[in-house]
């Protein structure tokens, strides 16, 4: 040890005061690493450079909404755009760097790495935003700006920023850029347009009312359940296997889901309520039909007390196994949001056996690809990679089912194709929607394949459901 | 995992469950029938092994045989196929997060983030092993002085050498005072000085009492470290036992290193005459000779009857056998049984 090096710990103590001891770790971390990039400090300049030049257009021609137009796509580009971007390789970088099992060694979870992560990115999002809101007051002095509205877009913009990067943190747990690539862009279609539709709906009819705020209401919920969904997701899948994560993400998943269907009793369109409903159980359904199988002696172990815990095992429990019981359990509360729409809002969303026909093939769509994964597939690969093999399973699905609609369309032969091809839920749907051809027998093919793809995986995993079962038995 | 134990389970608190209670004379590290196999291939194939508290014990082995796959299993970060593995009496696949809070783990690659000081990346692991006010500095304070990282202190990581990294690293897995470290190559890529400060680092761990789990390709450096060496090859423990016995190895000879004044080609002609001796190979000034005994009478009774014929003997030393000389020699042993059963 040489002498020069004797540790002094009051300077130590100064240097380390830079964040309060009560703030996350990992959020420290972050920010400490995150405000000394490079791409901050140029994102923050440029943003400050902007907002400037959106002032002096917006003196110079005070009638004008160029400026408001310039505004606006500045602050989406760089809260929507750039920072969930930053998110995209959060935790994948902790691995590329081997830094992942040194923080996993710690008293730090899954969850409180991921939200630290989560955090931090919002944290630097936010002083973008605060550094924002001077050129929104100036603004307001130069005239022909709404301010409540201007207020309310940054309150969604962040909301929808916050949303967009918790998708990125918690998809970056995927080493495999390509797979992390192609759920972000996916996620990112789907999310834009759903913003869209609800900006719209708010923005769309002038000031805002009774109507808009339910709007903005259900878009908040669903906003947070995303939030949280995908931050638990990703810490889910870097927690160890002895941990369980999966109780607290299925029983928020339902929450959520009672929470948007009382919006029933609001002004929203029944439709838009149905939709968030769908999206927000059947994300949780993914989750929970893909999850890799716990180490079953630690985790059943509080749900082996008595009858009750064992039958909550059954869809609460981790592991893709109680998965498919969540699945019907989500299933149900999902009909049983259709038929309250009706009885609620006198719509006729559910009326006849042909509705209950797609709504079962909607089902079916979820849980087919766990056919092929259990199927084809060797054990511990199914095991350990199931999601990102389901995401394969379910665009090659999809891209079909595509490719039927369009041979069928081009041959003319479409009650031929589709005949054969029924029990894809997928071709069931676009045979569904199309009146010329008659369904006798469309609901139990809808049931066949619901069964068939709950009972192939597990009939495949007979060891690991028998042990399932074991530890599930109380204990002395 | 006893019965009584998983009946004390507070449903409510599903990560909460007790630990089972360590006797305090049950090894730090034991592993039963442990087994790690990918798509078919075991990595790590039914191993038994254990290490009592307080020892420094060297894993050795190829690349690829084993070592890095069993020291992950038992740092919590994998999962064993088969058999267990338990770190102070606690099951590491049950229980991680208790044994996280027992062990201080250094993998081969140690991990490195941008834009961030030597400080900070101290404090940044002290906070999140829950070290909080005076305490964490306090802690950083003394890890630094250990492992003489505080004039780097506001240094960036990336601007380390690969040494001061190492000594960083071995600083973060020291934060939290574990009981066991569990080392993977923490010598490989290390210059000579750097070696030696890391030996000495932990040298001194072991004194203080401190279970020392390390892995290296250096056996000689592992020699003089630890107290005994678990030998793995292809997924199979094939030795555990001391440095020591492992150079006496099951020979009865002794290999001699002598050299002589004047002309070696004596010493050769000298052995060629004399009973139980073999001349082996030459050297500068001498040569080594191979005595049929290890009985240290019969040793000296050569040196004295060298003298008595007429060499100038100006050293005679025993040598001993090479770590890596042992390894190789088991390797030999159990490919030929391995053979002969075939």
């Amino acid at each position: 040890m040489t002498e020069q090096s004797k540790t002094k710990p009051e300077s130590l103590a100064g240097q380390m005061s830079d964040f309060s001891p009560k703030l996350s770790p990992m959020l420290v971390k972050e920010l400490r690493q995150g405000t000394r990039t490079n791409m901050f400090s140029i994102a923050f300049i440029l943003l400050h450079s902007f907002m400037i030049l959106c002032l002096l257009v917006a003196m110079s021609n005070p009638t004008s909404d160029d400026s408001s137009a310039f505004f606006w796509f500045i602050i989406t580009v760089i809260l929507l755009f750039v920072q969930p971007l930053r998110g995209f390789s959060a935790l994948s970088s902790e691995y590329q760097m081997n830094t992942m099992d040194l923080i996993q060694m710690t008293q730090l979870n899954g969850w409180r790495i991921t939200l630290g992560k989560w955090t931090a990115l919002n944290a630097q999002g936010m002083l973008f935003i605060t550094g924002v809101l001077p050129y929104i007051v100036m603004r307001y002095f130069l005239g022909n700006i709404d301010i409540v509205m201007d207020l309310v877009g940054l309150l969604l913009v962040g909301i929808g920023s916050a949303f967009a990067t918790a998708i990125t943190v918690g998809c970056s747990v995927f080493q495999n850029i390509i797979l992390r690539g192609t759920i972000v862009i996916a996620l990112g279609i789907a999310f834009t347009s759903l913003f869209t539709i609800v900006t719209s709906q708010v923005f769309g009819r002038g000031a805002i009312g009774a109507d808009q705020w339910f709007n903005i209401g259900i878009l908040v919920v669903a906003c947070i359940y995303g939030c949280f969904f995908f931050l638990s997701f990703g810490a889910s899948r870097i927690s160890p296997l002895a941990e369980n994560h999966a109780t607290r993400k299925r029983l928020v998943a339902i929450a959520a889901g009672l929470i948007c269907a009382l919006f029933l009793y609001s002004s929203v369109d029944e439709s838009t309520i149905i939709i968030v409903c769908g999206i927000i159980l059947g994300m949780s359904c993914i989750d929970a039909i893909t999850e890799p199988l716990p180490i079953f002696s630690r985790v059943l172990l509080p749900f082996s007390k008595n009858p009750i815990t064992q039958l909550q095992a059954l869809y609460l429990s981790p592991g893709w196994i109680s998965g498919l019981g969540f699945f019907l359990v989500c299933s149900s509360l999902f009909f049983g949001i259709f038929v309250a729409a009706n009885f609620i809002t006198g719509s006729n969303l559910i009326e006849d056996r042909e509705d209950a026909v797609a709504l079962i093939s909607g089902f079916n769509l979820f849980v087919l690809p766990l056919i092929f994964i259990h199927l084809f597939l060797p054990k511990e690969t199914a095991a350990r990679f199931a999601f990102p093999i389901y995401v394969g399973v379910q665009a090659v699905i999809i891209g079909v089912t595509i490719m039927v609609a369009a041979i069928a369309n081009a041959v003319g032969r479409w009650e031929d194709l589709i005949y054969t091809l029924l029990p894809f839920p997928s071709v069931l749907l676009f045979a569904y929607g199309d009146h010329s051809i008659s369904k006798p027998h469309y609901l139990f093919i809808a049931l066949g394949t619901t069964l068939l793809c709950l009972i192939v995986p597990l009939l495949r995993n007979r060891k690991s459901v028998g042990e399932f079962f074991t530890h599930l038995k109380p204990r002395s | 995992m006893s019965d009584s134990i998983e009946a004390q389970t507070n449903p409510s608190e599903p990560d909460q469950a007790p630990i089972p209670e360590s006797e305090s004379i049950a090894p730090t590290i034991q592993v039963t029938n442990l087994s790690r196999w990918f798509n078919g291939v075991h990595a790590v194939n039914n191993i038994s092994f254990s290490i009592d508290p307080g020892t420094v014990v060297g894993f050795v082995g190829a690349n690829g045989a084993g070592k890095t796959t069993t020291m992950r299993i038992l740092a919590t970060l994998d999962y064993p196929s088969g058999g267990e593995a338990e770190i102070c009496g606690i099951n590491v696949v049950d229980y991680p997060g208790e044994v996280r809070k027992r062990i201080g783990w250094m993998p081969d690659h140690y991990g490195t983030y941008r834009n961030m000081t030597v400080l900070e990346y101290l404090d940044f692991f002290a906070r999140a092993l829950g070290y909080t006010g005076q305490e964490r500095v306090d802690r950083i304070a003394e890890v630094m002085e250990f492992t003489d990282l505080t004039s780097l202190s506001e240094r960036l990581i990336d601007k380390l050498s690969k040494g001061m990294g190492q000594r960083l690293c071995l600083g973060r897995a020291l934060l939290h005072d574990p009981d066991v470290l569990i080392l993977d190559e923490p010598a490989a890529g290390l210059d000579p000085k750097a070696r030696v400060e890391l030996k000495h680092l932990i040298r001194i761990l072991a004194e203080e009492g401190k279970t020392v789990f390390i892995s290296s390709h250096i056996l000689s450096e592992l020699g003089e470290m630890c107290d005994t060496l678990l030998f793995i090859n292809q997924g199979k423990i094939i030795h555990h036992g001391t440095a020591e016995s492992l150079k006496k190895g099951s020979s009865e000879t002794s290999l001699v290193s002598v050299q002589v004044a004047g002309s070696p080609e004596k010493l050769q002609e000298w052995a060629d005459l004399a009973p139980n001796v073999t001349y082996r190979d030459s050297m500068k000034s001498g040569g080594r000779i191979e005595i049929d005994s290890i009985d240290d009478e019969v040793i000296a009774t050569v040196l004295k009857r060298m003298v008595t014929d007429g060499l100038t003997v100006t050293d005679f030393h025993l040598e001993e056998r090479k770590l890596e000389d042992a390894f190789i020699e088991i390797l030999g042993e159990i490919e030929a049984a391995e053979t002969a059963t075939v």
